[in-house]
């Protein structure tokens, strides 16, 4: 049995370190969304890091829109461009089934999307938006590759969001 | 095991609590504990990092030690700045500082007890430790989970509407805070106290309705006389952002009634051992290593007459009236953090509620007027004190720090040998005699990324070896 999508507004996370350069695109993407007017109907959370009680804001979303920086892949995404991957809504956890990939101070978009569902009864389709990064050094800026395409990011993060709330 | 060849255990890394431990236990050749240490085994240098900066920046550039608990290094490194500017906040400002530090305490202790803490004492110290941890929680308890989600969730807001962000925020700024608290944030934060309240409540009648469960383990958890300190108000209530500094015996005869920030280090000793980055604090009055005292909330409960909230000094008096007025033993610092949670929840809705809070005068400004500031609080975890020395510019020349968990360090070290003398037996290691061993740390909720201002991790290892060093036996998990 599938959970069911929760009937609240679209959220996107945007999570990164700040501090470490291009690292930090998921961060700068959800700020620029939380000053973006299009994006009033939608729920934007900046943060370092994914944290169980990110599964709650889960919880109350009908779609989930995780921004992160990417390195995965073989080859990787370049610099700035991303790739788009889908997690349907979980099935109900069996008592005994798999526990829910979660901790106290890192979790996955999968590992909330599972404990949204054990907990709340309730979790959305998620979508994770990995972009691609040049530079994770230290520093505060993100590289002049990553930055240029920020605005590009932000249109298809709304993009995606908005979709939601006219499903 | 070989007739005449001591053996030693070491686990290493310890889990769920904050940083990177190991522990060593010394058999003798009879197989018997003769000893344990509690190693430390990170190290980052904050106190060097610092050298060189505007004084003026050390709030800020101080929160990063740590991610759980950096609003109480925002607010010992304010208020040592404030020293060095010889300024006071304005009264609003002072109640918005113990506002957020009392949000960070509730956020950092729901932590501790519902997500790290909790699923041993729900699945019993013995349990696969395939679930006994925060999934089991979800599978088999989820209410604790929930609560622990949503104590969080309350805290970190709270620190975010007031602080801008939840992690690292920089409101706390020398002469106050950054800005005045709104209508609107003040109703928002005091919407979530029914329901914070609600929760802790519940989770203290279940803690107190199953405390008989754990006789065996109150009775050698750490459970032996030792000094305690923490800061006490003026009416002897409890108090975690100004006030006395004091030192009790385990009987609670008063050590120090008052130790004044500028005495700190001639009251608190730090001894240095070659086995851990962690120093071990004593009081100097008692000496080396005699003067263990421990501080967090066991300690803050000890010397305080009361905390000065109802429904948690009702709390208190029943905790009193079956544990005695000074309990000893560590493992009723899950006792003492459930009810110092309530407290925090009980206090942030007073402060919010004192018409005084919504002032717009939240800050002093000054200069450069001292060479040297010291600042103590009340973390999560206990007393800490940061001590600045800076030039005529405002350059930091020295910056000293002593963290909770320093101070823990030695009642923690006797802790592990006491559960390590009743637990370990022969030269094998058992999944019950390791969890027993790694839990009586976690009652301390030692935070070590602030202790040796490390990266935090949270594997565990343990090893076990003969009296001439050599590794008989290792685990990691």
């Amino acid at each position: 049995m599938d959970v069911a999508a929760p009937p609240g507004r679209p959220l996107v996370i945007g999570y990164g370190n700040r501090l470490r350069s291009d690292d930090g695109v998921g961060w700068t993407v959800a700020d620029a969304l939380r000053d973006d007017p299009r994006a009033a109907a939608v729920d934007v959370i900046a943060t370092t890091q994914l944290n169980p009680e990110h599964a709650a804001d889960l919880a109350a979303a009908r779609l989930a829109v995780f921004v992160d920086a990417s390195v995965a892949g073989d080859p990787p995404p370049a610099p700035g461009a991303y790739v788009l991957s889908r997690l349907p809504p979980p099935g109900l956890p069996s008592a005994d089934g798999a526990p829910p990939p979660a901790w106290s101070h890192h979790c996955t978009p999968a590992g909330l999307q599972a404990l949204a569902a054990a907990l709340y009864g309730a979790a959305p389709p998620v979508v994770l938006v990995g972009v691609g990064v040049a530079d994770c050094a230290v520093g505060e800026e993100l590289g002049p590759t990553v930055a240029a395409a920020v605005p590009n990011l932000v249109d298809v993060v709304l993009k995606l969001a908005l979709e939601a709330t006219h499903a | 095991m070989n007739a005449g060849v001591g053996k030693e255990i070491v686990i290493d890394p310890v889990t769920r609590i904050e940083g990177h431990s190991k522990i060593t236990i010394q058999l003798d050749p009879e197989g018997q504990v003769v000893d344990a240490h509690f190693h430390v085994t990170q190290f980052r240098g904050f106190e060097r990092i610092s050298q060189g900066r505007p004084v003026h920046e050390m709030p800020a550039l101080m929160a990063r030690i740590c991610g759980i608990c950096p609003v109480s290094h925002l607010v010992a490194s304010a208020k040592a700045v404030d020293a060095i500017m010889a300024t006071t906040p304005p009264p609003a400002g002072v109640m918005l500082r113990k506002l957020i530090n009392l949000a960070q305490l509730l956020q950092s202790h729901a932590l501790s007890f519902f997500h790290l803490s909790s699923p041993d004492l729900l699945f019993g110290f013995d349990a696969d430790p395939a679930k006994r941890n925060l999934y089991g929680l979800v599978a088999e308890h989820p209410r604790f989970a929930k609560d622990g989600i949503a104590l969080r969730r309350f805290g970190q807001h709270a620190i975010e509407l007031l602080g801008g962000k939840r992690i690292h925020p920089s409101w706390v700024v020398p002469g106050g805070v950054g800005a005045p608290l709104t209508a609107e944030v003040r109703e928002e934060i005091l919407g979530g106290i029914p329901d914070a309240l609600a929760r802790v409540s519940g989770a203290l009648a279940w803690y107190r309705e199953q405390l008989p469960r754990w006789e065996q383990e109150t009775a050698v958890w750490g459970n032996f006389p030792t000094a305690f300190m923490g800061l006490v108000g003026p009416d002897g209530q409890v108090e975690h952002y100004d006030g006395r500094l004091k030192a009790v015996a385990a009987d609670g005869t008063v050590i120090h009634s008052e130790i004044r920030p500028d005495e700190f280090h001639d009251r608190v000793g730090e001894a240095v051992e070659p086995w851990s980055y962690l120093k071990s604090a004593y009081l100097t009055a008692v000496g080396y290593p005699q003067g263990v005292y421990r501080v967090g909330p066991l300690a803050r409960l000890a010397v305080a007459d009361r905390l000065g909230t109802p429904q948690a000094d009702d709390e208190l008096a029943v905790m009193r009236e079956q544990l005695g007025r000074y309990p000893a033993s560590s493992f009723h610092y899950h006792y003492t953090r459930l009810i110092e949670t309530l407290y925090a929840v009980e206090r942030i809705a007073e402060l919010l509620r004192d018409p005084e809070i919504v002032s717009d005068r939240v800050r002093s400004v000054a200069g450069i007027n001292a060479t040297v500031g010291i600042g103590v609080a009340e973390a999560p975890r206990g007393t800490l004190m940061h001590r600045y020395e800076v030039d005529d510019d405002g350059l930091v020349q020295t910056a000293d720090l002593v963290i909770a968990t320093g101070q823990n360090n030695l009642a923690m070290n006797l802790a592990v040998r006491q559960v390590a003398q009743h637990y370990v037996r022969g030269d094998r290691l058992t999944e019950g005699m390791l969890n027993r061993v790694e839990a009586v740390i976690r009652c301390y909720d030692p935070c070590l990324s602030c202790s040796t201002h490390a990266v935090g991790q949270m594997p565990m290892q343990l090893q076990l070896l003969a009296a001439d060093g050599a590794v008989l036996d290792e685990v990691i998990r």
